[in-house]
Protein backbone atom coordinates (compact mmCIF):
# COMPACT_ATOMS: atom_id res chain seq x y z
CA UNK A 1 0.00 0.00 0.00
CA UNK A 2 1.61 3.46 -0.71
CA UNK A 3 1.67 6.23 1.61
CA UNK A 4 -1.13 8.38 -0.34
CA UNK A 5 -3.14 5.15 0.13
CA UNK A 6 -2.64 4.82 3.85
CA UNK A 7 -3.39 8.46 3.89
CA UNK A 8 -6.35 8.82 2.10
CA UNK A 9 -7.96 5.43 3.75
CA UNK A 10 -7.36 6.59 7.02
CA UNK A 11 -8.85 10.23 6.47
CA UNK A 12 -11.59 9.75 3.89
CA UNK A 13 -12.57 6.06 3.44
CA UNK A 14 -12.20 4.37 6.49
CA UNK A 15 -12.28 7.93 8.65
CA UNK A 16 -12.63 7.50 12.36
CA UNK A 17 -15.92 9.86 12.72
CA UNK A 18 -17.95 9.04 10.11
CA UNK A 19 -16.96 5.82 9.56
CA UNK A 20 -16.15 3.90 12.55
CA UNK A 21 -18.29 6.49 14.85
CA UNK A 22 -15.37 7.12 17.50
CA UNK A 23 -14.31 10.79 18.95
CA UNK A 24 -17.99 11.14 19.29
CA UNK A 25 -18.04 12.53 22.87
CA UNK A 26 -15.21 15.25 21.37
CA UNK A 27 -16.78 16.20 17.76
CA UNK A 28 -20.11 17.39 20.56
CA UNK A 29 -18.29 19.06 22.70
CA UNK A 30 -15.86 21.13 21.59
CA UNK A 31 -17.83 22.32 17.73
CA UNK A 32 -19.74 25.36 18.96
CA UNK A 33 -16.69 27.71 17.74
CA UNK A 34 -14.56 27.15 14.37
CA UNK A 35 -11.29 28.25 16.03
CA UNK A 36 -12.22 25.51 19.13
CA UNK A 37 -12.35 22.78 16.77
CA UNK A 38 -9.41 23.76 14.86
CA UNK A 39 -6.63 23.96 17.99
CA UNK A 40 -8.61 20.58 19.01
CA UNK A 41 -8.39 19.02 15.51
CA UNK A 42 -4.34 20.30 15.42
CA UNK A 43 -3.97 18.60 18.96
CA UNK A 44 -5.20 15.34 17.99
CA UNK A 45 -3.48 15.23 14.58
CA UNK A 46 -0.24 16.17 16.85
CA UNK A 47 -0.73 13.25 19.77
CA UNK A 48 -2.02 10.79 17.25
CA UNK A 49 0.73 11.04 14.55
CA UNK A 50 3.53 10.95 17.44
CA UNK A 51 1.78 8.27 19.45
CA UNK A 52 1.50 5.70 16.26
CA UNK A 53 5.17 6.67 15.45
CA UNK A 54 6.56 6.07 19.20
CA UNK A 55 4.15 3.02 19.47
CA UNK A 56 5.51 1.37 16.29
CA UNK A 57 9.02 2.21 16.96
CA UNK A 58 8.57 0.38 20.02
CA UNK A 59 6.18 -2.50 18.83
CA UNK A 60 9.17 -5.58 18.61
CA UNK A 61 10.19 -4.83 21.85
CA UNK A 62 7.05 -4.47 23.77
CA UNK A 63 5.58 -7.56 25.83
CA UNK A 64 2.40 -8.53 24.59
CA UNK A 65 1.04 -8.54 28.46
CA UNK A 66 1.78 -5.00 29.07
CA UNK A 67 1.35 -3.10 25.07
CA UNK A 68 -2.03 -1.38 26.04
CA UNK A 69 -0.76 -0.14 29.23
CA UNK A 70 2.61 1.11 27.26
CA UNK A 71 0.07 2.60 24.80
CA UNK A 72 -1.85 4.52 27.08
CA UNK A 73 1.21 5.82 28.58
CA UNK A 74 2.50 7.48 25.29
CA UNK A 75 -0.57 8.62 24.28
CA UNK A 76 -1.03 10.30 27.56
CA UNK A 77 2.54 11.87 27.46
CA UNK A 78 1.77 13.50 24.03
CA UNK A 79 -1.58 14.66 24.73
CA UNK A 80 -0.10 16.37 28.38
CA UNK A 81 2.58 17.95 26.03
CA UNK A 82 -0.38 19.55 23.89
CA UNK A 83 -1.77 20.61 27.14
CA UNK A 84 1.13 22.51 28.45
CA UNK A 85 2.20 24.36 25.00
CA UNK A 86 -1.29 25.34 24.97
CA UNK A 87 -1.60 26.51 28.75
CA UNK A 88 1.83 28.60 27.82
CA UNK A 89 1.13 29.94 24.59
CA UNK A 90 -2.08 30.32 24.01
CA UNK A 91 -3.80 30.66 28.03
CA UNK A 92 -7.69 31.77 26.42
CA UNK A 93 -7.82 28.39 24.71
CA UNK A 94 -6.42 26.14 26.57
CA UNK A 95 -8.88 28.19 29.34
CA UNK A 96 -12.08 27.12 26.88
CA UNK A 97 -11.25 23.81 25.77
CA UNK A 98 -11.11 23.26 29.46
CA UNK A 99 -10.74 19.91 30.40
CA UNK A 100 -11.23 18.96 26.62
CA UNK A 101 -7.76 18.64 25.78
CA UNK A 102 -6.90 16.45 28.39
CA UNK A 103 -9.81 13.94 27.67
CA UNK A 104 -8.10 13.25 24.00
CA UNK A 105 -5.81 11.02 26.51
CA UNK A 106 -9.44 8.73 26.11
CA UNK A 107 -10.05 9.81 22.85
CA UNK A 108 -11.25 6.05 21.16
CA UNK A 109 -9.64 7.06 17.77
CA UNK A 110 -5.90 7.19 19.74
CA UNK A 111 -6.17 3.81 20.70
CA UNK A 112 -8.27 2.41 18.14
CA UNK A 113 -5.47 3.96 15.64
CA UNK A 114 -2.89 2.62 17.74
CA UNK A 115 -3.78 -0.85 18.21
CA UNK A 116 -5.41 -1.79 14.68
CA UNK A 117 -2.65 0.22 12.99
CA UNK A 118 0.62 1.32 14.56
CA UNK A 119 0.69 -2.34 16.96
CA UNK A 120 1.40 -3.82 13.37
CA UNK A 121 2.50 -1.68 10.85
CA UNK A 122 5.90 0.45 9.98
CA UNK A 123 7.01 3.62 12.09
CA UNK A 124 6.68 5.83 9.08
CA UNK A 125 3.21 4.00 7.68
CA UNK A 126 1.60 4.76 11.23
CA UNK A 127 2.79 8.55 11.32
CA UNK A 128 0.81 8.72 8.04
CA UNK A 129 -1.43 6.97 9.34
CA UNK A 130 -1.93 9.11 11.96
CA UNK A 131 -1.73 12.20 10.28
CA UNK A 132 -4.72 10.66 8.22
CA UNK A 133 -7.18 9.75 10.78
CA UNK A 134 -6.36 12.90 12.75
CA UNK A 135 -6.88 14.63 9.57
CA UNK A 136 -10.20 13.21 9.22
CA UNK A 137 -11.31 13.93 12.45
CA UNK A 138 -10.59 17.32 11.83
CA UNK A 139 -12.82 17.87 8.57
CA UNK A 140 -15.85 16.53 10.66
CA UNK A 141 -15.41 19.21 13.54
CA UNK A 142 -14.78 22.03 11.19
CA UNK A 143 -17.66 20.90 9.52
CA UNK A 144 -19.89 20.78 12.63
CA UNK A 145 -18.45 23.91 13.75
CA UNK A 146 -19.39 26.03 10.46
CA UNK A 147 -22.84 25.04 10.60
CA UNK A 148 -22.72 25.50 14.84
CA UNK A 149 -20.75 28.88 14.41
CA UNK A 150 -22.35 29.83 11.74
CA UNK A 151 -26.41 29.88 13.09
CA UNK A 152 -25.16 30.20 17.06
CA UNK A 153 -22.92 32.95 17.04
CA UNK A 154 -23.59 34.63 13.32
CA UNK A 155 -19.62 34.37 12.84
CA UNK A 156 -17.06 32.60 11.12
CA UNK A 157 -13.92 32.25 13.10
CA UNK A 158 -15.10 34.95 15.11
CA UNK A 159 -15.60 37.12 12.25
CA UNK A 160 -19.11 38.54 11.69
CA UNK A 161 -20.74 37.47 8.89
CA UNK A 162 -24.54 38.00 8.88
CA UNK A 163 -25.33 42.10 10.31
CA UNK A 164 -27.59 42.31 13.31
CA UNK A 165 -30.80 40.97 11.88
CA UNK A 166 -29.35 37.55 12.32
CA UNK A 167 -31.56 36.06 15.63
CA UNK A 168 -29.08 33.40 16.93
CA UNK A 169 -30.08 30.19 17.25
CA UNK A 170 -29.04 29.38 21.44
CA UNK A 171 -29.99 25.11 20.69
CA UNK A 172 -26.40 25.85 18.13
CA UNK A 173 -24.47 27.25 20.75
CA UNK A 174 -25.53 23.71 23.26
CA UNK A 175 -24.13 20.44 22.36
CA UNK A 176 -26.83 18.41 21.88
CA UNK A 177 -27.23 20.34 18.00
CA UNK A 178 -24.19 18.30 17.23
CA UNK A 179 -25.69 15.68 17.97
CA UNK A 180 -28.64 16.45 14.58
CA UNK A 181 -25.79 17.77 12.26
CA UNK A 182 -23.53 14.83 13.08
CA UNK A 183 -26.27 12.72 12.61
CA UNK A 184 -27.01 14.02 9.08
CA UNK A 185 -23.34 14.23 8.05
CA UNK A 186 -23.61 10.56 8.65
CA UNK A 187 -26.62 9.86 6.55
CA UNK A 188 -25.58 11.75 3.96
CA UNK A 189 -22.15 10.31 3.68
CA UNK A 190 -23.95 6.95 4.25
CA UNK A 191 -26.09 7.21 1.07
CA UNK A 192 -24.04 9.53 -1.26
CA UNK A 193 -20.59 7.51 -0.97
CA UNK A 194 -21.02 4.28 0.34
CA UNK A 195 -24.30 3.49 -1.14
CA UNK A 196 -26.15 2.18 2.67
CA UNK A 197 -30.01 1.50 1.92
CA UNK A 198 -32.29 2.05 4.94
CA UNK B 1 21.44 -14.67 22.16
CA UNK B 2 19.72 -17.37 24.03
CA UNK B 3 20.00 -15.38 26.99
CA UNK B 4 18.38 -12.51 25.83
CA UNK B 5 15.17 -14.83 24.79
CA UNK B 6 14.58 -15.92 27.71
CA UNK B 7 14.93 -12.68 29.33
CA UNK B 8 12.56 -11.79 27.00
CA UNK B 9 9.97 -15.26 28.04
CA UNK B 10 10.65 -14.19 31.84
CA UNK B 11 8.23 -12.62 34.21
CA UNK B 12 10.48 -9.61 34.82
CA UNK B 13 10.38 -8.16 31.31
CA UNK B 14 7.26 -6.72 31.15
CA UNK B 15 7.95 -5.01 34.41
CA UNK B 16 11.67 -3.65 33.43
CA UNK B 17 9.71 -2.54 30.01
CA UNK B 18 7.24 -0.81 31.90
CA UNK B 19 9.80 1.12 34.25
CA UNK B 20 12.11 2.37 31.17
CA UNK B 21 9.12 3.78 29.30
CA UNK B 22 7.34 5.01 31.92
CA UNK B 23 11.12 6.92 33.09
CA UNK B 24 11.52 7.96 29.63
CA UNK B 25 8.08 9.91 28.71
CA UNK B 26 7.88 11.14 32.46
CA UNK B 27 11.46 12.91 31.94
CA UNK B 28 10.18 14.05 28.77
CA UNK B 29 7.04 15.70 30.40
CA UNK B 30 8.92 17.29 33.53
CA UNK B 31 11.33 18.21 31.15
CA UNK B 32 9.08 20.60 29.08
CA UNK B 33 7.05 21.24 31.98
CA UNK B 34 10.12 23.17 33.87
CA UNK B 35 10.90 24.68 30.55
CA UNK B 36 7.21 26.45 30.02
CA UNK B 37 6.25 26.62 33.90
CA UNK B 38 7.24 30.42 33.97
CA UNK B 39 5.54 31.04 31.24
CA UNK B 40 2.29 29.47 32.48
CA UNK B 41 2.59 30.74 35.90
CA UNK B 42 2.62 34.50 34.00
CA UNK B 43 -0.34 34.06 31.95
CA UNK B 44 -1.97 32.86 35.04
CA UNK B 45 -1.04 36.48 36.98
CA UNK B 46 -2.07 38.17 33.96
CA UNK B 47 -5.39 36.59 33.78
CA UNK B 48 -5.76 36.80 37.74
CA UNK B 49 -4.80 40.49 37.14
CA UNK B 50 -6.80 41.05 34.00
CA UNK B 51 -10.36 39.65 36.16
CA UNK B 52 -9.71 41.90 39.58
CA UNK B 53 -9.21 45.07 37.76
CA UNK B 54 -12.00 44.39 35.11
CA UNK B 55 -14.47 43.92 38.61
CA UNK B 56 -13.66 47.85 39.21
CA UNK B 57 -14.10 48.65 35.25
CA UNK B 58 -16.85 50.73 35.73
CA UNK B 59 -15.96 52.51 38.76
CA UNK B 60 -13.07 53.61 37.18
CA UNK B 61 -14.58 54.34 33.80
CA UNK B 62 -17.11 56.90 35.77
CA UNK B 63 -14.29 58.67 37.89
CA UNK B 64 -11.81 59.33 35.52
CA UNK B 65 -13.17 58.03 32.35
CA UNK B 66 -10.28 56.02 31.81
CA UNK B 67 -11.26 52.75 29.59
CA UNK B 68 -9.41 49.78 31.51
CA UNK B 69 -10.37 47.12 28.57
CA UNK B 70 -9.41 49.20 26.11
CA UNK B 71 -5.86 49.60 28.43
CA UNK B 72 -5.32 45.98 28.73
CA UNK B 73 -5.90 45.29 24.80
CA UNK B 74 -3.39 47.86 24.13
CA UNK B 75 -0.73 45.50 26.34
CA UNK B 76 -0.67 48.05 29.74
CA UNK B 77 -2.24 45.82 32.17
CA UNK B 78 0.26 45.87 34.54
CA UNK B 79 0.67 49.53 33.98
CA UNK B 80 -3.05 49.88 34.87
CA UNK B 81 -2.39 47.09 37.39
CA UNK B 82 0.08 48.79 39.23
CA UNK B 83 -1.79 52.59 39.44
CA UNK B 84 -5.17 51.36 40.50
CA UNK B 85 -4.74 47.78 42.63
CA UNK B 86 -3.13 48.22 46.08
CA UNK B 87 -2.45 44.62 48.04
CA UNK B 88 -4.33 44.61 51.59
CA UNK B 89 -3.46 43.17 54.40
CA UNK B 90 -5.70 40.78 55.97
CA UNK B 91 -6.17 39.83 59.76
CA UNK B 92 -4.99 36.33 60.62
CA UNK B 93 -9.15 34.80 60.31
CA UNK B 94 -8.81 35.19 56.66
CA UNK B 95 -6.12 33.69 56.17
CA UNK B 96 -5.56 32.33 52.51
CA UNK B 97 -7.83 34.52 51.06
CA UNK B 98 -6.66 38.12 49.69
CA UNK B 99 -7.98 41.77 49.36
CA UNK B 100 -7.26 44.14 47.16
CA UNK B 101 -8.33 47.87 47.04
CA UNK B 102 -8.77 50.37 44.17
CA UNK B 103 -7.20 53.46 44.91
CA UNK B 104 -8.50 56.42 43.29
CA UNK B 105 -6.84 60.13 43.77
CA UNK B 106 -4.62 58.28 46.91
CA UNK B 107 -7.98 57.17 48.25
CA UNK B 108 -9.43 53.78 48.79
CA UNK B 109 -12.31 53.60 46.53
CA UNK B 110 -13.38 49.54 47.06
CA UNK B 111 -12.38 46.64 48.03
CA UNK B 112 -11.99 43.17 46.20
CA UNK B 113 -12.12 40.12 48.29
CA UNK B 114 -10.65 36.70 47.18
CA UNK B 115 -13.30 34.04 48.75
CA UNK B 116 -13.48 30.81 48.28
CA UNK B 117 -16.52 28.18 48.78
CA UNK B 118 -17.13 24.55 48.21
CA UNK B 119 -18.78 23.92 44.77
CA UNK B 120 -20.36 20.29 43.56
CA UNK B 121 -17.23 18.33 42.57
CA UNK B 122 -14.48 20.66 44.13
CA UNK B 123 -13.85 23.89 45.69
CA UNK B 124 -13.76 26.80 43.98
CA UNK B 125 -12.48 30.59 44.13
CA UNK B 126 -14.02 33.91 42.75
CA UNK B 127 -13.67 37.80 43.18
CA UNK B 128 -15.95 40.01 45.05
CA UNK B 129 -15.62 43.89 44.50
CA UNK B 130 -17.66 45.83 47.13
CA UNK B 131 -17.65 49.11 48.40
CA UNK B 132 -15.51 50.84 51.18
CA UNK B 133 -18.25 49.66 53.48
CA UNK B 134 -19.12 46.26 52.39
CA UNK B 135 -22.60 47.40 51.59
CA UNK B 136 -22.95 47.20 48.04
CA UNK B 137 -21.47 44.94 45.41
CA UNK B 138 -19.84 46.16 42.78
CA UNK B 139 -18.46 43.07 40.82
CA UNK B 140 -18.58 39.07 41.02
CA UNK B 141 -16.49 37.01 39.14
CA UNK B 142 -15.75 33.17 39.70
CA UNK B 143 -11.84 32.24 38.71
CA UNK B 144 -11.38 28.59 39.44
CA UNK B 145 -14.01 26.13 39.73
CA UNK B 146 -14.68 22.14 38.60
CA UNK B 147 -18.05 22.54 38.19
CA UNK B 148 -20.37 20.80 35.27
CA UNK B 149 -18.80 21.93 31.78
CA UNK B 150 -22.27 23.64 30.44
CA UNK B 151 -24.18 23.46 33.22
CA UNK B 152 -22.62 24.41 36.92
CA UNK B 153 -19.48 25.81 34.96
CA UNK B 154 -21.89 28.52 33.41
CA UNK B 155 -21.37 30.44 36.99
CA UNK B 156 -18.31 31.57 35.25
CA UNK B 157 -20.94 33.25 32.58
CA UNK B 158 -21.56 37.12 32.32
CA UNK B 159 -25.17 36.47 32.63
CA UNK B 160 -24.81 34.72 35.80
CA UNK B 161 -22.50 37.36 37.43
CA UNK B 162 -23.43 40.10 36.02
CA UNK B 163 -26.92 40.19 38.25
CA UNK B 164 -25.32 40.65 41.44
CA UNK B 165 -23.88 43.96 40.65
CA UNK B 166 -25.41 46.95 42.83
CA UNK B 167 -26.97 44.32 44.86
CA UNK B 168 -26.70 45.23 48.46
CA UNK B 169 -24.85 43.01 51.11
CA UNK B 170 -26.63 44.94 53.60
CA UNK B 171 -29.53 46.59 54.81
CA UNK B 172 -29.95 48.25 58.02
CA UNK B 173 -26.56 47.23 59.40
CA UNK B 174 -27.90 43.19 58.95
CA UNK B 175 -26.66 41.03 55.87
CA UNK B 176 -28.78 40.02 53.24
CA UNK B 177 -29.13 36.48 52.89
CA UNK B 178 -29.38 36.14 49.11
CA UNK B 179 -32.21 33.38 47.96
CA UNK B 180 -32.69 31.33 43.81
CA UNK B 181 -35.40 32.17 41.54
CA UNK B 182 -35.86 29.83 38.32
CA UNK B 183 -33.82 31.37 35.58
CA UNK B 184 -36.31 32.51 33.26
CA UNK B 185 -37.90 34.93 35.99
CA UNK B 186 -36.97 38.26 36.92
CA UNK B 187 -35.56 39.36 40.16
CA UNK B 188 -37.86 41.16 41.68
CA UNK B 189 -36.12 42.01 44.90
CA UNK B 190 -32.71 42.77 46.36
CA UNK B 191 -32.42 38.94 47.69
CA UNK B 192 -33.45 37.16 44.43
CA UNK B 193 -30.64 35.99 42.02
CA UNK B 194 -31.73 33.73 39.22
CA UNK B 195 -30.49 30.18 39.80
CA UNK B 196 -28.62 28.05 36.52
CA UNK B 197 -30.89 25.46 35.49
CA UNK B 198 -29.62 22.72 35.56
CA UNK B 199 -27.32 23.28 38.25
CA UNK B 200 -29.08 23.98 41.64
CA UNK B 201 -26.11 22.74 43.66
CA UNK B 202 -23.92 24.83 42.17
CA UNK B 203 -26.12 27.80 41.87
CA UNK B 204 -26.87 27.81 45.47
CA UNK B 205 -23.49 26.78 46.69
CA UNK B 206 -22.26 30.39 45.31
CA UNK B 207 -24.57 31.86 47.35
CA UNK B 208 -23.43 29.87 50.66
CA UNK B 209 -20.44 30.85 49.22
CA UNK B 210 -21.01 34.78 49.13
CA UNK B 211 -23.16 34.97 52.34
CA UNK B 212 -20.68 32.98 54.68
CA UNK B 213 -17.75 34.86 53.15
CA UNK B 214 -18.98 38.24 53.50
CA UNK B 215 -19.89 37.44 57.22
CA UNK B 216 -16.07 36.27 58.36
CA UNK B 217 -14.92 39.38 56.28
CA UNK B 218 -17.44 41.69 58.11
CA UNK B 219 -17.06 39.85 60.98
CA UNK B 220 -12.90 40.54 60.88
CA UNK B 221 -12.01 42.99 58.53
CA UNK B 222 -11.99 46.21 59.83
CA UNK B 223 -14.30 48.32 57.68
CA UNK B 224 -13.78 51.59 58.24
CA UNK B 225 -17.39 53.08 59.52
CA UNK B 226 -17.01 56.89 58.79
Amino acid sequence: MSKKDIFLISAFQENSVWRQILGICSSLAVTNLMMNSLIMGLGVIFSLALANFTISLIREHTPRSVRMMVQTLIIAAYVILVDIFLKANLPAVSKQLGPYVGLIITNCILMGRAEAFAAKNKPLDSLIDGIGAGFGYTLVLLAIATVRELLGFGSFFGISVFGSWFTKWSIMVMAPSAFFILAMLIWILNIKYYKVKA
Amino acid sequence: MSETKSFRNSLLYPIVFMVIVSFIFIGILSTAYRLSESRIAKAELESYQTQVIMLFADVIKQQDGTDIAEQISKGKLVEMYETYINDKELPEELSSRKAYSLMLDGKEHAYCFDIMGNGLWGSMRSLIATDTQLETIIGFSVYKQMETPGLGARIEEESFRKQFIAKKLKQEGILVQFRLIPEDQQASSNEEVRQITGATITSSAVLSMISSEIKLINDNFGISHE
